[in-house]
């Protein structure tokens, strides 16, 4: 027995120049092209998959408020705000929309039943002119922007940070660009078959049998369907669980007496 | 983490591989690139709005000076007056506002504050500022947007309560308006290799890098370019190749999204409704994606 170990670059290369192997020649094909379509199909992909493994394609920056949002950034999944110390608090902040921060941000004008606490951070991205191009930046509050000392009491009921606030910001990511043919694929292997395909889809176009793109195409989308019937299924299920844990309903008669079992009494 | 050079030679590989043998230079393909650029967030601004935000700083001026609006100015029920100022928004890629601030250091207590602007659309502007209840307040001004269709300019037009404008708000130093805005990806350049290692300024291949198009959505940027390019030949069976690959990463995308609104309920079931179970089913069906 040969025990699985992670798909490397290589494996996956290697796999789609297997499929692909008739219609290849010297003026088709080099490493360096296949590598490339290797990184934008993992790139292209990473979006689609994401609901099918929630917890894969994950990223961690440190952050600040105001901080630049690096360029391989998807999606948010949390922000962890960190204290200053050892002793200091650690919360998550939560996600709100850009059109509500003024009203949770605010050190004069916000809710005063809502608005970001230190114990209660808040953050939402939004894009501005930074240097030379325009960049997203992250926003964390509470924080001082804007405030020039104010009025005393609003200070201390807003609770004021210091300095800005920090954390760790958790996102989903594309792939990085950096590694060695013999790296580990930053994939989950459940997808590598159809990281494979899509690979061949990319790499024969004309200098293939069109029959053989048509079939490759319909595996692709065959395999897709299936990754996503299963999942529908899992969904299904794991919330018909849920509800049962969730509300738990009193059975509404008594369930008949199955063979060898006294009738029971209940009323 | 994408160039302008690495979007060009995607383009160009793919073409070849598809046979397509036509001379297309580096700056047409560029600027199919840039259209396909501004297509694709005109396509996902709404759907992925936090990566096309932009913002601007626009210097509110005087009461009664050259911003003063003197039409649309008009006197306060019960008494008083509202002072409508006109700016000009001269940023070319304005698609459409998401929030006005106005920030200003006040003249009275020399406290800095940062107040919102309420947007309301060009029809109810007039009304606004007329109602008892729901005119301009001190601290709550109201401002809409409109554009001319006769030289295409985008402008701001913002009333303030007169009194509180003059007396509280106005202050020479600092009292600008900040206003956040969806926008159009900026141009991408192409510098030649002639430049490298020179102190021409913009450094080539750092200059040119993709700041505005999110990792995932710049596939549907290669392909919206490539069938840019390939409508002015007659490659109709390319064309529609592409045309299909191009509707399966589409639709990707799109589905995702929708499914991202059930995952929440999905994985907290405590928020789910209560009957059956929700989940999108006929989001799943993807027979309908083009392909073959």
């Amino acid at each position: 027995m040969v025990p699985h170990f992670k798909y490397t670059y290589r494996q996956i290369i290697n796999e789609a120049m297997l499929l692909i192997e008739p219609y290849i020649n010297i003026y088709n094909f080099d490493t360096s092209t296949i590598i490339n379509q290797l990184i934008m199909a993992m790139r292209n992909m990473v979006y689609s998959l994401i609901p099918l493994k929630l917890w894969a394609f994950k990223n961690t920056v440190a952050i600040k408020h105001r901080s630049v949002v690096p360029l391989d950034f998807v999606k948010d999944i949390a922000l962890v705000i960190q204290g200053d110390d050892a002793n200091d608090f650690v919360v998550e902040a939560r996600r709100v929309n850009f059109r509500e921060y003024y009203q949770l941000w605010n050190w004069e004008n916000c809710h005063h039943w809502n608005f970001a606490r230190l114990l209660q951070p808040i953050y939402t991205f939004a894009g501005e002119p930074n240097v030379e191009n325009r960049r997203m930046l992250i926003y964390i509050a509470p924080n001082n922007d804007f405030f020039n000392g104010g009025l005393p009491n609003f200070y201390s009921i807003l609770e004021m940070p210091v300095g800005l606030l920090r954390g760790i910001l958790e996102y989903y990511s594309v792939p990085s660009t950096l590694f060695t043919l013999d790296s580990e694929l930053p994939f989950p292997d459940e997808f590598a078959e159809l990281l494979v395909l899509d690979l061949c889809i990319r790499f024969l176009s004309y200098s293939a049998d069109p029959y053989k793109i048509i079939n490759l195409h319909r595996d692709i989308l065959e395999k897709r369907r299936n990754l996503w019937n299963t999942f529908a299924s899992q969904v299904i299920q794991e919330r018909k669980e849920m509800d049962i844990f969730v509300e738990p309903t009193p059975p509404v008669s008594d369930l008949p007496p199955i063979k060898g079992e006294m009738e029971n009494e209940l009323t | 983490m994408i160039t302008a050079r690495q979007y060009i030679d995607e383009v160009k590989l793919r073409l070849l591989r598809n046979n397509v043998n036509a001379d297309f230079d580096d700056m047409t393909i560029l600027s199919q690139i840039n259209r396909a650029r501004r297509n694709v967030v005109s396509m996902t601004v709404d759907i992925f709005p936090e990566f096309f935000i932009n913002k601007t700083i626009i210097t509110v001026s005087e009461p009664y000076g050259i911003n003063y609006e003197p039409t649309l100015s008009t006197n306060k029920y019960g008494g008083g007056e509202i002072i409508v100022h006109r700016y000009n928004i001269s940023e070319g890629d304005f698609i459409k506002p998401l929030e006005v601030w106005l920030d200003f250091i006040d003249i009275v207590l020399g406290v800095r504050r940062v107040w919102q602007v309420r947007i309301v659309t060009r029809k109810e502007f007039h009304n606004t500022l007329k109602h008892s209840m729901n005119a301009p307040l001190p601290s709550s001004m109201v401002c809409c947007f409109e554009q001319n269709i006769t030289n295409g300019s985008t402008s701001l037009i913002i009333g303030f309560d007169g009194t509180n404008f003059k007396e509280f708000i106005y202050n020479p130093a600092c009292c600008d308006l900040h206003v956040y805005y969806f926008c159009l990806p900026v141009d991408l350049e192409l510098y030649s290799d002639s430049n490298l290692g020179s102190i021409v300024y913009p450094e080539p291949f750092s200059k040119d890098m993709e700041y505005d198009i999110p990792p995932h959505l710049q596939e549907l940027v290669i392909l919206q370019a490539i069938l840019y390019l390939l409508i002015s030949l007659k490659q109709q069976g390319v064309y529609q190749r592409f045309k299909d690959e191009f509707n399966i990463v589409w639709s990707m995308i799109y589905s995702n999204k929708e499914i991202e609104k059930y995952q929440k309920e999905t994985l907290l079931p405590s928020k789910k409704p209560i009957e059956g179970v929700n989940f999108p089913i006929n989001l799943l069906n993807l027979s309908n994606e083009g392909g073959e």
